[in-house]
């Protein structure tokens, strides 16, 4: 095999000789894109000894076997005679299988056009378990069931330390005498020790409500208004026991010498008052992250992107990372089922051509000139397919729209006469074998099976409903005596999401993107988007607008009226 | 032949010529406007057979001239039938348009047709 060297060597640069080489296939690419290989890359040494057998440019270099073998081809650049540069064409040897692993399998064909493979370069989600997003999860519920807990017992700590004994330091100085009056609990500190109890019900009662509940989600960034909170509660512990030992050994300094200031009563004040604070806190806690944000202040509209399903929302006051979880609640709960497999409508029976070619560039630098002609006719090309193709979908969309009414008429009426077969034993009870449910399920199933298999096909929905849960459904349907319509609810309305079992998961990853910080507040004109897998939201943010609303009053006295019989104008 | 005429069909009469010039005045509710100083009754939408003044077609009648008005000045008598104004024909018209166009312009030439004179 012998190399047209001569026109190899009209191309000066190390860089065009690698196209004419790659072009002629004499060089295979085995990475996903092609690389130009710069003439830095490679330094060209005419000075250096004769035995180079790196090839330079073949990039299987470790196959420096002399031996021939007819497969393959390696350019090694040396040392001419006499100056003259002189390419010596070696056949390296190489395994039979070379159509195998030549060229990766990709969907470029060369580095102008794109690929849906390039997805993969896109930073992928962190997997659904793990130790951290388990960490990552739970994180912030840890500490605040912790911090919480701290704050609810220290009222009833700070009321038992004295008496189990806990200031042995302090205690020391007093004597009995003076310890007894000091821990005695007399009616009016009774009485304050009841409304401690209560509050302390109350604020227990108030935290499990509201505040102990499995988080719905985890958001990338710090939830401002819970972290605020959290630090109140330390802020308010921190403070109230400080003041609790300064008072403990003040008080009992103070009782030594006489004053009487510390007693029992005080410290039970004291900790009511905690327990106020805490109560307060709460109230606090759920203005901000329960009561603040139902207050509709914003209008959201919601675009899916594959098929173009919109929804419109009135929100509240929310940052941007709140605000897409509550928009990924009305997600799940309002949006259209996606079916991907209605993305290509069914193709007419005539098949025409209805495939656009790519436009490639590969080598942009000859091409220029060839340009401006070339996208001009590849426009007009388009344009005509355009004005043609608006009728084929029209009449393709319609046609479709027929055979789905078709076959869910068919289907209807399948079901309904199925169902007049299975009687409840209690209506006729001179029937057959009694059966339970799920047999009489199976034995009615075959008689609409077709049907039903023929307008999940033409909705694309087969996929979404397996055999076992349908006849699960039908059996659940037969024992609530529902109807055929009832029976079908689920294949002929495809509307929430979840109504899916495959979107039924415990935890749902969803990715979102926004100029903005997401823990700042919406504003006006923000968008952001929620993206998960094919499915993409694009949520934008309008302001609602302020309503002045103004009295206005028409004197009853103006709803007056007149028969003008004879019509008379004077002009 | 000018007084029972159907509305739409063509009809051949005499007419007088009127020219009227508007002066200014005050309407009902103190405004300036230009004031002709007559009234009109009738057109396509009303029905003559109710007019108290016993029309007999769907045209346009003046029912009533004020005194010192420039329509009594300009020779409109009551009872005239209005046949075009301006250009504009006036027996095929509703009763606000024909209102319209009179206060349209504030000189308006009238072809009017009188019982007696321009007719039997």
């Amino acid at each position: 095999m012998v190399l047209n060297v001569e026109k190899l060597n009209e191309s000066n640069t190390i860089t065009e000789q690698f196209h004419f080489l790659m072009e002629n296939n004499f060089i295979e690419q085995t990475s996903q894109h092609t690389t130009y290989y710069n003439s830095d890359d490679f330094i060209l040494d005419p000075d250096s000894e004769a035995d180079h057998d790196e090839s330079i440019v073949s990039v299987r270099n470790n196959r420096n076997d002399d031996s021939m073998s007819p497969y393959q081809t390696a350019v090694t650049l040396e040392d001419g005679r006499g100056g003259q540069e002189v390419i010596e064409v070696q056949i390296l040897p190489q395994d039979e299988n070379w159509g195998e692993n030549t060229t990766a399998v990709t969907g470029n064909t060369s580095e102008q056009s794109g690929s849906i493979e390039d997805v993969a370069l896109w930073p992928g989600s962190e997997s659904d378990s793990g130790i951290k997003f388990f960490c990552h999860r739970y994180i912030t519920s840890i500490v605040t069931v912790l911090l919480s807990l701290i704050a609810f017992l220290s009222p009833l700590i700070m009321l038992i330390l004295p008496k189990v004994g806990f200031f042995p330091s302090v205690v020391a100085t007093l004597n009995d005498h003076q310890k007894a009056m000091l821990l005695s609990c007399r009616t009016e500190c009774k009485g304050m020790l009841i409304t401690l109890v209560f509050k302390m019900i109350l604020l227990a009662i108030g935290s499990w409500a509201v505040f102990l509940r499995r988080p719905r989600s985890t958001m990338p960034r710090i939830f401002l208004f819970r972290s605020a909170i959290l630090l109140l509660i330390l802020i308010c512990c921190v403070a109230y026991w400080l003041f609790y030992f300064v008072q403990v050994t003040e008080g009992a300094r103070g009782t030594v010498a006489g004053e009487d200031e510390l007693e029992y009563k005080i410290l039970v004040s004291y900790v009511s008052s905690q327990v106020d604070t805490l109560l307060f806190i709460h109230y606090i806690g759920v203005i901000l992250i329960e009561i603040r944000h139902l207050q509709p202040r914003y209008y959201i509209k919601v675009i899916r992107s594959p098929d173009g399903e919109s929804r419109s929302y009135a929100i509240g006051q929310l940052s941007i990372q709140r605000a897409a979880v509550w928009i990924l609640e009305r997600y799940y709960t309002e949006f259209p089922v996606y079916n991907p497999y209605l993305e290509q409508l069914p193709v007419s029976k005539s098949k025409k051509s209805t495939t656009s070619f790519k436009f490639y560039d590969v080598d942009g630098f000859t091409n220029s000139d060839l340009q401006p002609s070339q996208s001009r006719t590849v426009l007009n090309g388009h344009s005509r397919r355009r004005d043609s193709s608006h009728n084929e979908r029209f009449y393709e969309e319609h046609d479709y729209e027929r055979r789905v009414k078709k076959r869910r008429a068919r289907l209807i009426t399948a079901t309904e006469d199925a169902f007049t077969h299975v009687k409840r034993i209690t209506h006729d009870p001179a029937g057959g074998v009694p059966m339970i449910p799920s047999e009489a399920a199976q034995a009615m199933f075959p008689s609409m099976a077709r049907a039903l298999q023929k307008y999940l096909r033409v909705t694309r929905q087969q996929p979404r409903h397996s055999v076992e849960s349908i006849l699960q459904y039908l059996t659940l349907c037969l024992t609530h005596d529902l109807s055929p319509r009832a029976f079908l609810e689920p294949f002929l309305v495809t509307a929430p999401v979840l109504q899916n079992e495959k979107e039924q998961k415990t935890i749902q990853n969803w990715s979102l993107i926004c100029n903005d910080l997401l823990s700042r507040p919406m504003k006006n004109g923000i968008t952001f988007q929620l993206r998960q897998n094919d499915v993409s939201l694009l949520c934008t943010v309008y302001d609602l607008p302020h309503f002045n609303i103004s009295e206005e009053i028409i004197h009853p006295k103006s709803n007056r009226f007149f028969l003008k019989l004879s019509s008379e104008t004077s002009v | 032949m000018a007084f029972q005429h159907q509305a739409g069909t063509a009809m051949e009469c005499l007419s007088i010529p009127i020219t009227l010039q508007k002066e200014p005045g005050l309407d009902s509710e103190g405004r300036e406007v230009l004031k002709c100083g007559f009234k009109i009754g009738g057109g396509i939408d009303q029905d003559y057979r109710k007019s108290p003044q016993g029309y007999t077609d769907n045209g346009i009648y003046v029912t009533e001239v004020h005194d010192g008005s420039p329509a009594a000045k300009s020779g409109l008598r009551t009872h005239d039938k209005i046949l075009q104004c301006n250009g504009y024909d006036f027996t095929m018209v509703t009763h606000k348009k024909a209102v319209d166009y009179i206060r349209k312009h504030p000189k308006l030439n009238l072809l009017v047709a009188r019982k007696g004179v321009t007719s039997t």
